[in-house]
């Protein structure tokens, strides 16, 4: 049995007539990287605000450690928001000095880290300058360490891959991992399901404001069986589409990925596919998270 | 309350420590050194030059008196005025006017006077001059011809007078103030312009900060800082931080005008003899300053606060700025009529009015302090409305600060207030 670190128990948030977050639960096992997906206005970021007791729910109730929210728990929330800046008029080891404070450092020691942080990713000579000075992957990278700084229990990340560089990213990654590694439990919200699918142990697909899954990842990939194809195949494979028993194609370049239909049958299709092409690569796997993503959705939307 | 003082030092001294705030302190006394001393150092110290002045005195009589009677001295001793006379010759009036007017323009002469046959029935004379703004020639020229003339006209009256000038001796009126103290000496102008300065540092520095604060929170919503901010504290200790650590500044920025002034002022006050300043800049005007000043700045400040929280844009702010300088103009528009009776019922049922409590009940102390129950009824009034409008702009804050696009219409800034 794992331990349940931050636990959502049927929360509700409308604004208005829009019900931007309906009856959602969910269990965040303590130390994991634990990822919320969903389409664009599924409610990932309304989510994100009630955890963080921004704003409150209308129903609902949230625990962290076995606790309800609280001023004190947020010195042990780390939050990273998905449209990022800086002050333009602050300089870069001010700053660091005063989001360490509001999460309970002394000044100097949040400086003190900030400029091991700004060592570690070349930024040490940027420390006395002013947040308007640095470019917009500088501020980028001084705002995460602003997060970061106080070694939080809980990591809250909205969206945080979005406009990094790959060079940014892996460093993200990197410390997310070394994070976890520390015992930090992270949660991030993304629609980019590749990055999800490298990271995450756990995952809960959101859409409409309703949970559509849950679950470790490999076991909700299991779930859904060994029911898609990598299939490479020389020339022309536009035809792969209209065979039957094919779902749906999605390319991913070097190969395809075929969903099969509800009764399609890999060796038929295989047979299908041999008698019009040559075939470099035919693979039984299970579906990617991308798919898995869409398939939910559909199915939650009644399509 | 750890987070509230975090907050609160970081926006004090995000401001203390600009340029702009050092400079201020020391431009404020500036200007207003400069505005209150400069007439008072200049009229002493302007050299006024000796006046060449020709005439031609058409009426044949005037002339002579005048130069016996136009006796002013410069301060080195010497004339003031030389007059010279021009032959009066009907026929040939035109040529030698033009003579004059070429001699003027060559600055041989400064100017030329041309005294009409009637001006004893009233016909004016006529001032020729390169510049015609010399009001103290103009008012001398004016007093003693005047006299001339009356003296003539009782002459032809048969009444004879020995001495005309201690017959016509107007008196004046000499002010004093009567405080708790007893009375005071001082002048009308020195009150209206230290109640003006006092008002426009009061305005300046409310409008100035407010300005900084809706900006500020402009700034945070725009790049999405204020989510950071709000992981960490909650919107009221945010928004309380930013109001007393920029009010703190603006304090300090007073206090330190106000020590300036007095360092640098009151040498000056005794090397001009201005006494009587001292008598309006008296402790009560100043306590009271400081503590509407206070007041003003924290009632100023909730309206800010709703602007910022509602606008997405710096823009947005500057459109929205001008009420609320109408707003505290208008005890300025009004001054003249404060003066000249501060304590008329119109007047204080307007300086009960919150908003215009400040700058009018500054204006009313300088001239005349309300009775100590309309004082502390002002400021029980503001003190209370304080407590309504920061409920009010912490609740439009808490929603606002989160909402990004259109600006509220009103109904949907009435529902923000009601959200939980």
């Amino acid at each position: 049995m794992v331990e349940v670190f931050l636990k959502i128990d049927s929360i509700c948030k409308s604004f208005g007539a829009f019900k931007a977050v309906d009856g959602l639960s969910l269990e965040v096992p303590a130390g994991s990287v634990y990822g919320i997906l969903g389409p664009n206005g599924a409610g990932k970021t309304t989510t994100i605000r009630m955890l963080l007791n921004i704003i409150a729910p209308d129903s609902g109730k949230i625990e962290i450690g076995g606790r309800p929210f609280s001023e004190e728990l947020k010195k042990q929330v780390g939050y990273l928001p998905e449209e990022r800046g800086i002050f333009k008029k602050m300089k870069i080891l001010d700053l660091l000095g005063y989001f360490g404070e509001l999460k309970g450092l002394s000044s100097k020691e949040a400086k003190q880290r900030g400029t091991e942080w700004a060592e570690r990713l070349g930024l040490k000579d940027w420390l006395k300058k002013k947040g308007e000075e640095l470019s917009k992957g500088m501020q980028q990278k001084i705002q995460f360490v602003c997060t970061i700084l106080h070694e939080p229990k809980l990591l809250i990340l909205d969206e945080p891959f979005s406009g990094l560089d790959p060079i940014s990213m892996d460093l993200l990654k990197d410390t997310i991992l070394e994070l976890k590694s520390k015992g930090s439990t992270i949660l991030f919200s993304t629609h980019q399901m590749d990055s999800a699918e490298r990271l995450c142990e756990y995952i809960c697909l959101i859409n409409r404001g309703k949970k559509v899954l849950d679950g470790r990842l490999s076991e909700v990939k299991r779930g859904f069986g060994k029911s898609s194809l990598a299939v490479s195949v020389e020339g022309d494979s536009s035809y792969l589409s209209s065979l039957p028993g094919v779902a749906r194609v999605d390319d991913y370049g070097t190969y395809k990925e075929i969903r099969l239909a509800n009764g399609g049958n890999p060796q038929k299709l295989l047979q299908e596919i041999s008698a019009r092409s040559a075939v470099h690569r035919f693979e039984l796997m299970e579906p990617s998270l991308h798919n898995i993503f869409i398939e939910a959705v559909r199915a939650s939307e009644g399509k | 309350m750890r987070n509230l003082w975090v907050v609160t030092k970081k926006e004090f001294l995000g401001m203390v420590k600009t340029k702009g705030f050092v400079i201020g302190i020391f431009l404020g006394p500036l200007i207003l050194g400069a505005f209150m001393f400069l007439p008072a150092f200049l009229a002493r110290k302007s050299k006024e030059p000796q006046l060449k002045m020709a005439v031609i005195d058409k009426s044949g009589w005037l002339f002579n008196k005048l130069d016996s009677v136009l006796v002013d001295t410069l301060p080195d001793g010497q004339r003031a005025y030389i007059l010279s006379r021009e032959p009066y010759r009907p026929q040939a009036f035109k040529e030698d006017e033009n003579k004059l007017r070429g001699r003027v323009l060559k600055k041989k002469l400064d100017a030329y006077l041309v005294i009409p046959a009637g001006v004893d029935t009233g016909a004016p004379p006529e001032y020729y001059a390169r510049s015609v703004g010399n009001v103290i020639t103009q008012s001398r020229l004016e007093n003693r011809i005047n006299d001339l003339l009356v003296s003539r006209r009782l002459e032809a009256q048969g009444i004879v007078v020995g001495n005309l000038k201690s017959l016509l001796k107007e008196t004046e009126i000499e002010l004093r103030q009567v405080t708790e103290k007893g009375t005071a000496k001082t002048s009308f102008l020195t009150v209206y312009l230290t109640s003006f300065f006092l008002v426009m540092i009061l305005f300046t520095t409310v409008l100035g900060y407010g300005q900084h604060l809706a900006r500020s929170i402009v700034e945070e919503k725009n790049t999405r800082i204020i989510e950071v901010l709000t992981s960490s504290a909650t919107p009221f200790q945010l928004l309380m931080g930013k109001t007393i650590g920029l009010g703190g500044a603006a304090l300090t920025a007073v206090l330190g005008m106000f020590l300036l002034g007095f360092l640098f002022g009151a040498p000056l006050v005794r090397i001009l003899e201005m006494e009587n300043i001292k008598n309006v800049f008296n402790p009560v005007l100043l306590i009271n300053f400081v503590l509407y000043l206070l007041l003003g700045y924290f009632l100023f400040m909730t309206i800010f606060t709703i602007l910022g929280a509602i606008s997405n844009s710096d823009q947005e702010v500057q459109s929205m700025v001008a009420p609320i300088v109408w707003m505290m103009i208008l005890p300025i528009i009004i001054g003249f009529l404060v003066a000249q009776n501060p304590n008329a019922g119109w007047i204080t049922v307007l300086s009960l009015i919150p908003f215009f409590t400040p700058t009018l009940m500054v204006m009313r102390i300088s001239y005349l302090p309300p009775s100590w129950p309309e004082l502390a009824a002002s400021y029980a009034i503001m003190f209370f409305s304080i407590l309504a409008m920061g409920w009010l702009a912490a609740k439009i804050y808490r929603v606002g600060i989160l909402m990004y696009g259109k600006r509220p219409t009103l109904p949907e800034l009435a529902r923000w207030v009601r959200y939980r």
